[in-house]
């Protein structure tokens, strides 16, 4: 890699060397930025959404309602043993009266609650990946007919939802960056062998190859997006260190969920990389189509 | 002028292996199809042009019918008023254009129609000194005679020597740093000769290559064409000027004037001494 951006002499002295001057770089630089949010927007919301999906998707609440105490004693006993016995159930444990109190003391007011007013019985339970809920929830209805049981993510559905479109919007932004990029470069390209056009003729007569001189525009382009891509990494990894820090002072289940693992932050980094790679190879095609039309 | 090729064991060598090499390759041919083959590969030359025209656009043709054929290792000198189509001609002989009609064939290629790839491999035996120049703005004196040996793959430390006596032996030993643009028109010109004789060429192709430089000069680059064609070089020199023509006695003379080639039936006349040209 480092010998094909530092070319011997003899290959550096044919054109002129323009790189890493003009604007081209700097541009490539912000629409790197842009480009890696959106990928990084793209990852975390989809680590989002998969702990949507997953995690919370698997915790279940099993509530049961009934007035009379005797069966209701008798049906949580059932439960809890049912719960146990299931091989589907990773664990299970129930939410205890006084937690329940607590929890119910704003709505209803700690006065009303007296020791007579029946307590419904609460169990959080955790499904094994991959167990079907509504399997599970007709065994819980058979032993328990009182239970009501509340999917955690049911209520977050639309959220799911919400951020599966924002997900998919932030890779089209992606994409479509990637696309304005390779434009940028091939426009680029362009222009420069219009400048140049004279001393590829030159160069052409004295037995210059196609590949000989795509080489030169095809190293620049690389180096142009690297730099351009480096730098965009840089800024962009700013931006979100800086909404990494907000979201943790959140504190909440949902943002918290939407972080980027060490995966993601390779693949990230990785990206200017790829940029100069698809930057050389897309410079290195302009080229050879043009100056094939050339005699 | 010992100095830049003879003095180069490595070119003598290369020279006199080369010509056994051809001559290995004639033998061999006489052997297998008999001689009149061989005879007629030596007549038929490194190339030949028949019936060709050039036209520019969709004007009148600039070039017609034109039919030669150059000998390997001969000594041409092109001559016309000027707009008589001399550049378009060597355009055509360093395959900067195809023509419109006819037939070339070159180091037994046909040229129009051979595929552009081979275009490259071709181009690197001919050397050319082009009427306007041509240097690249961005390289020195010294990168743009060594452009071609660049060009070829020739490595760095092989570079620098030859390079350096070509410089000197065009008076510029001292400019290799300047850019063209700070040269005169002479040094310019100077600059370009060296370019297009320092890989060797097996044809060498030169319009105007005297027009800017004093007498003295001429008759020296002239001395250097002649070298270069000892050593079995093909030169062919667009010129105006009528003192040269008689320097290299040996040399031939094509005549063209609107487009065609003068004496298209008759012997065409040559410098004082020298052979006559028949045009095929
Ligand atoms: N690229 C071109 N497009 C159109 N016409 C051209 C082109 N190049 C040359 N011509 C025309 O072809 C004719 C011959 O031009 P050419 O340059 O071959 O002449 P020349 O013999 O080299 O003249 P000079 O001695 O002045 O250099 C001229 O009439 C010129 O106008
Ligand atoms: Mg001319």
């Amino acid at each position: 890699m480092i010998r094909w951006l530092r070319p011997p002499t003899a290959e550096r002295q044919l054109l002129p060397e323009t790189r890493l001057s003009g604007p081209m770089p700097w541009m490539l630089a912000i629409m790197m930025v842009m480009t890696i949010l959106a990928g990084a927007a793209t990852l975390a919301i989809g680590n989002a959404v998969v702990r949507i999906g997953g995690d919370l998707e698997r915790r279940v609440t099993i509530q049961l309602i009934e007035p009379n105490p005797d069966r209701l004693e008798a049906q949580r006993a059932a439960l809890i043993v049912y719960l146990g016995a299931e091989s589907a159930i990773l664990h299970h444990e129930e939410v205890g009266a006084a937690e329940l109190r607590q929890l119910l003391a704003p709505w209803l007011g700690a006065d009303v609650l007296g020791d007579d007013l029946p307590v419904p019985v609460m169990v959080d339970a955790e499904l094994r990946p991959g167990a079907r809920l509504d399997v599970i929830a007709a065994r819980i209805k058979r032993v328990a007919p009182a239970a009501r049981i509340d999917n955690n993510a049911a209520g977050l559905a639309p959220v799911a939802d919400l951020l599966g479109t924002i997900r998919v919007i932030a890779l089209m932004v992606m994409v479509m960056m990637l696309a304005a990029i390779m434009t940028a470069i091939v426009l680029a390209v362009r222009g420069t062998l219009n400048t140049h056009r004279s001393t590829i003729d030159v160069m052409h007569l004295m037995g210059a190859t196609d590949a000989q001189l795509a080489r030169h525009f095809q190293r620049r382009a690389a180096l142009d997006a690297l730099f351009g891509g480096l730098i965009g990494l840089a800024v962009a990894t700013l931006i979100i260190a800086l909404l990494g820090q907000r979201v943790a002072a959140m504190e909440s289940e949902l943002t918290g969920a939407a972080s980027l693992g060490l995966s993601d932050v390779a693949l990230l980094t990785m990206m200017p990389l790829a940029a100069a790679m698809v930057a050389a190879l897309v410079a290195r095609v302009t080229v050879i189509r043009t100056l094939r039309k050339m005699l | 002028m010992a100095a830049i090729y003879a003095s180069d064991h490595q070119a003598a060598s290369i020279a006199v292996s080369n010509m056994v090499i051809r001559f290995l390759e004639l033998w061999i041919m006489a052997l297998r199809h008999g001689p009149c083959c061989a005879i007629a590969k030596i007549m038929s030359g490194i190339v030949q042009f028949e019936n060709v025209g050039l036209r520019y656009g969709t004007g009148a043709e600039t070039l017609s019918d034109i039919s030669f054929t150059l000998r390997q290792g001969g000594f041409y000198f092109l001559t016309g008023p000027s707009g008589a189509g001399k550049t378009s001609l060597l355009r055509l002989l360093y395959l900067a254009q195809r023509p419109s009609r006819g037939m070339i064939r070159m180091f037994d290629q046909d040229i129009v129609t051979m595929p552009r790839d081979i275009l490259p491999g071709l181009r690197r035996k001919i050397g050319v000194v082009f009427q306007d120049f041509r240097l690249l703005p961005h390289l020195s004196a010294f990168d743009n005679v060594a452009l071609p040996l660049r060009i070829a793959g020739v490595r760095e430390r092989e570079i620098q020597a030859p390079v350096q006596e070509m410089l000197n032996w065009v008076g510029l030993g001292e400019r290799g740093a300047a850019r063209p643009a700070t040269l005169s028109g002479g040094e310019q010109q100077r600059v370009a000769i060296a370019r297009a004789v320092i890989a060797r060429p097996e044809v060498l192709v030169a319009d105007e290559p005297t027009g800017n430089v004093d007498p003295d000069m001429a008759a020296r680059l002239l001395y250097l064409f002649d070298a270069l064609n000892r050593l079995g070089t093909t030169i062919i020199v667009a010129t105006h000027d009528l003192h040269l023509l008689s320097r290299i006695t040996s040399a031939e003379m094509i005549r063209i004037d609107n487009g065609r080639i003068l004496d298209p039936t008759g012997t065409l006349r040559n410098p004082p001494g020298a052979r006559t040209y028949r045009p095929q």
